[in-house]
């Protein structure tokens, strides 16, 4: 191990005292170098599911999108919501990655990688439902034929947005990837098998002169900072024309001005909420409880309580303004979502994704992982419900002036959309790919941000020294519930002051799962603000 | 300039001693003599033409229907409401628009300023008929109609945003080709320090 | 901004062409001289072809432009080319229209029908449909609804791959051989005039036109259909298939350039006349879509207010 040590030492520069990190090299590498008993039968599940979508969608193709319930009056549905829904999942990755890196909170940094995989993944299949969404998609390769291309059309541009974000996700998930492939590198050296060697030459490809100088690294923070502020506002484009796609038209419900804020506020709700279910399936699998708190949860469960707020909010005003317009069209759809036939599905979210999140955290009791988790998964899927509520009750609206209220031409829960097993699997695939491509994507790169953590780890511990010495304070004690097993690394952001931030510090580099609950402040609020010196124990 | 008059007579036509001719004459700004023949048939009287025209400032055809005759006096030809109509070549068929009529003098003429509103050969129609509605005397003429009314409904619609649109796609355009170029260059660069591999092969 | 009109500086340019330098084929003896009057009307009334089109047209190009060039400038410079283009060029000389005289109509569906058979359409594809209505003091009358042809369709400038276009005689089509079945043309349609090869359309023998956005028989899977006011029979003289088995003669073939109508039973008119006559309307005027269909309705009738029964 000491040539590993050293060869580690070689790579983290002169400029960083080098300690031995062997324990977080390792959990962050397991995944790659070991596979777990559950592995196989779980991919070979997921696989099946998505399988069974493909077929699905191989019928669809043979015999048209009428397979799909779909009609002449609810001409977009299932897949639209899924299209939407899907790609808005992905902005989790930008919140987490982006927004929090921008904004300095270093507890980010061992939820990084997770998130940024999430986004990876989820938006590529986003994408795809515009396959099944397509009458013919035989001709997709029209959308990048130039000579077709109509300019003013927002579904172009809703292509075109998409695209560039999914090269920005990627870009976003590589650079930061790039100091860890050679730790990746040296973990996979010698070891035999077809992946193995696989993982080397991509290692190598990727990343594989790092070597962790200050030129590199110059360029690398750079880098990494452009694309952050690059990719908010490009997230915001994408769902912003994706809802022009509906706002471009005449309908009650669809014409909206509200209709982008909309969109990109659910999508960043409904990301974080996937964020979390993804850090807590992988802190489970992969055996992150070490380096992935359960304050960690509660932090991503104010950002997500505060965005599912005005998520609230806005269908509130939505829904107020329309219906009290008494323009006919407008409040007919109002009363047929809130009172009418789409009642159903409005108040699931409403109490899925609108009401429980905020009680789960406004309770203490509550306001703990498993709590963040459940309200996460609760809000994942209720916020695909709203999606549909979103998109199928105007476009089954009929606009030759028929009293919907009263009935009109729609006839079921759905108005006249019908789901059948069609796209109900292909929806189940989608759902089923993101964990399977998460799994087969986590066979090859280090689940966790190691050098980040390590330079973060670095830093903490730096501050923490000055505190012990300036202060000589020993450590506050933290209650056993907030802070369970866990060494205080990532817990605080560096731009507070360091003599209110960390509690002296635990044997860094060296944290171990079931540890001595040291550590430094727990969550105390929204990005626990720097209000609480010494751990900040008492509220 | 060519016009014809025809004169058609119907058996009833020809008992009435009714004739009737179509003149015309046209167009915008001048006054165009038109001089047509009209022949009569059977035993319908003699037909006079006269060509006549208006200082009209829009494009006028004068339709002039003339009834004439052996059998009928002037009391007779007077006060007789002319019906004009033109072929509407457009259609299958050739349907009829009526374009209005006309009362006759007491000379036997009926006048009709007919403002066309669509060029090229035209066959116009006058006829009258009697209080049942039957036809009693017809006659047909072509003209060559070469100025028209401009159309009152077809002007298109535009928008004021259109010209503005073309810019903001300019706009976002450039944006976006500047986001590929910012990424794409991002992406090499880093890959340039980072992963060209020659020294540390594994 | 909906249902604004503008005159744009273009307008002027484009008259200039039209009415002063007419193409009528000048005939012998018949001097045609166009007095200051006239000229002003002929301003007023002379179409400038902008609009979503001349957008969409510009759009079009200027991504023809990005792609070879990859730069602003090309796709600038190749939108001004196009509305050049777009506004020196004559316009065609049928503008077609349509009136429904709705105080005729019995509600028979006859229109319906001769549509789906002569096109081949599974029965849900009423390109021409036929609403009941029920009027302020409960009498039931019907209403039919084709395509309305709109001026400023809002179908055409969606399609992401320019699928829709608007003839020069008016008339807005699909072209199903480039159609990628995304529908967002069926969301802008505020008349739900736009329907759906869900599935495998009706076989069609062979047709006197080859399948075209003139005349798309038989339907193709996976594309939008609509109403096409039967454009490839209507250079012939023919009145489409609804006007022509009309036994009311409710549906008129009306041509706006030369001002004037046929039902299918013969009846001429005097388009402008009467429409004024009969205090014609079109349906979601407010929309700013400019429909070229016309209603004539019946007393106590309101298309915009009235609910649909059926």
């Amino acid at each position: 191990m000491s040539d590993q040590q050293a060869s580690d030492a070689a790579r983290t520069g002169s400029d960083v005292p080098v300690r031995p990190r062997e324990n977080l090299r390792t959990v962050a590498m397991r995944p790659v170098l070991e596979t777990p008993r559950w592995w196989w039968p779980a991919v070979s599940v997921l696989g099946a599911i998505v399988v069974l979508g493909i077929v699905a969608w191989a019928v669809q193709v043979a015999d048209g999108l009428g397979v799909a319930g779909y009609n002449d009056q609810a001409f977009w549905a299932i897949y639209e919501a899924n299209l939407v829904a899907f790609i808005g999942v992905s902005y989790g990755g930008a919140v987490v990655s982006a927004i929090l890196r921008i904004t300095k909170a270093g507890w980010r940094a061992p939820l990084t990688r997770i998130a940024e995989a999430t986004a990876l993944v989820t938006l590529p299949v986003g994408m795809l439902f515009i396959v099944p969404h397509l009458g013919s998609p035989q001709r997709i390769w029209e959308l990048v034929w130039p000579p077709y291309w109509n300019l003013s059309s927002p579904i172009l541009w809703d292509f075109f947005a998409v695209s560039t974000y999914l090269l920005a996700t990627i870009v976003f998930f590589y650079l930061p990837l790039v100091p860890d492939l050679p730790i990746a590198a040296a973990r996979v050296q010698g070891r035999e098998g077809v992946r193995m060697r696989a993982c080397r030459v991509l290692y190598r490809a990727l990343g594989g002169s790092w070597e962790g100088r200050a030129s590199q690294r110059r360029l690398l923070e750079g880098a990494i900072g452009l694309v952050a502020i690059m990719i908010i506002p490009m997230a915001v484009s994408v769902h912003s024309v994706l809802s022009f796609a509906f706002a471009s038209s005449s309908r009650a419900g669809y014409l909206e001005t509200i209709l982008p804020v909309y969109f990109v506020v659910a999508a960043l709700y409904s990301g974080i909420a996937l964020v979390v279910v993804a850090i807590a399936a992988a802190r489970r699998l992969f055996h992150l409880e070490a380096y992935i708190h359960p304050r960690h949860f509660v932090r991503l469960g104010f950002i997500l309580v505060a965005l599912g707020a005005v998520y609230l909010y806005l269908t509130f005003t939505e829904y107020l303004v329309d219906g009290y317009s008494g323009t006919a069209d407008l409040a007919a759809w109002v009363h047929q979502v809130v009172v009418g036939r789409y009642w159903i599905p409005f108040w699931f979210y409403f109490l899925a994704a609108g009401v429980v999140p905020l009680v789960l955290m406004a309770v203490r009791r509550t306001r703990t992982m498993a709590g963040v988790v459940a309200g996460s998964s609760l809000v994942v899927v209720a916020m695909w419900v709203k999606r549909l509520v979103i998109v199928i009750p105007p476009a089954t609206e009929p606009l030759v002036r028929s009293p919907l209220a009263a009935g009109g031409v729609l006839a079921g829960d759905w108005g006249t959309y019908r789901f059948t097993w069609v796209p109900i699997s292909i929806t189940l695939a989608a759902t089923a790919a993101i964990p399977l491509l998460l799994l087969v994507l986590f066979r090859f790169v280090p689940i966790l941000p190691v050098t980040e953590m390590e330079e973060m780890e670095t830093y903490e511990e730096e501050i923490a020294e000055a505190v012990e010495i300036t202060a000589g304070v020993p450590a506050p004690g933290i209650p056993a519930s907030l802070a369970r097993g866990a060494p205080g690394a990532y817990v605080n952001r560096p731009l507070g002051p360091p003599a209110s931030a960390f509690a002296p510090a635990p044997p860094l580099g060296h944290p171990a799962p079931g540890g001595p609950p040291l550590g430094g402040p727990i969550a105390g609020g929204p990005l626990d603000g720097p209000a609480t010196p010494f751990g900040g124990g008492q509220r | 300039m060519r016009a014809v008059a025809r004169m058609v007579g119907t058996r009833r036509m020809r008992s009435l001693g009714l004739a009737l001719a179509v003149i015309l004459g046209g167009t915008a700004g001048a006054v165009v003599p038109l001089a047509t023949a009209a022949g009569a048939s059977g035993s319908s009287p003699s037909m006079t033409l006269r060509a006549t025209g208006t200082q009209a400032r829009v494009p006028s055809v004068v339709l002039v229907a003339r009834l004439g005759g052996r059998a009928s006096s002037p009391a007779t030809q007077a006060g007789v409401s002319v019906t004009f109509s033109v072929g509407v070549d457009e259609f299958a068929g050739r349907p009829r628009l009526l374009l209005g009529s006309g009362t006759t003098d007491a000379a036997g003429v009926a006048r009709f300023v007919y403002h066309p509103t669509w060029t090229g050969r035209q066959d116009f129609v006058a006829s009258v008929t009697d209080a049942t509605g039957t036809l009693v005397a017809q006659a047909t003429t072509t003209f060559v109609v070469t100025a028209a009314v401009p159309p009152t409904l077809s002007a298109e619609a535009t928008r004021p945003d259109g010209t503005l649109g073309r810019y903001v796609v300019g706009v976002l355009l450039a944006i976006l080709v500047l986001l590929w170029i910012v990424l794409v260059t991002v992406l090499v660069r880093v890959h340039r320090v980072a992963g060209r591999q020659p020294r540390q092969a594994a | 901004m909906r249902g604004r009109r503008a005159t744009t500086g273009r307008s002027t340019h484009q008259l200039g062409a039209s009415a002063g330098a007419p193409d009528v084929p000048a005939a012998e003896g018949a001097p045609t001289s166009v007095t200051p009057d006239e000229a002003d009307r002929a301003e007023r009334s002379t179409p400038v072809a902008i609009g979503r089109r001349g957008f969409l047209q510009g759009a079009a190009i200027g991504g023809l432009g990005l792609a070879a060039l990859g730069v602003l400038g090309g796709s600038l410079e190749a939108a001004a080319s196009s509305t050049s283009a777009s506004s020196t060029a004559t316009k065609a000389a049928r503008q077609w229209a349509m009136v429904i005289d709705l105080r005729l109509c019995n509600g028979c569906k006859q229109c319906t029908v001769a549509c789906q058979t002569a096109h081949y359409l599974h029965p849900d594809q009423t390109w021409i449909d036929v609403f009941t209505m029920r009027d302020t003091a409960g009498q039931a009358y019907y209403m039919p609804r084709p395509c309305m042809m709109c001026e400023d369709p809002p179908c055409v400038p969606v399609c992401p791959v320019s699928a829709n276009f608007r003839t020069e005689e008016g008339l807005t089509l699909v072209d199903q051989s480039r159609c990628i079945g995304t529908r967002i043309c069926m969301n802008a349609c505020p008349y739900q005039a736009r329907y759906f090869n869900w599935t495998t359309p009706e076989p069609a023998p062979r047709q006197p036109f080859p399948q075209e956005p003139a005349w798309p028989v038989p339907q193709v899977k996976g594309t939008v259909g609509k109403c096409i006011s039967c454009a490839a029979m209507l250079p012939s003289g023919k009145v489409p298939e609804c006007v022509a088995d009309c036994p009311m003669g409710v549906l008129y073939l009306g041509d706006l350039a030369s001002d004037v109508a046929v039902n299918g039973m013969g009846t001429t008119v005097v388009l402008s006349k009467f429409l004024a006559d009969n205090d014609a309307v079109k349906f979601k005027e407010s929309y700013g879509t400019h429909p070229r269909v016309y209603y004539i309705l019946g007393h106590g009738q309101d298309l915009e207010s009235d609910a649909e029964t059926s």
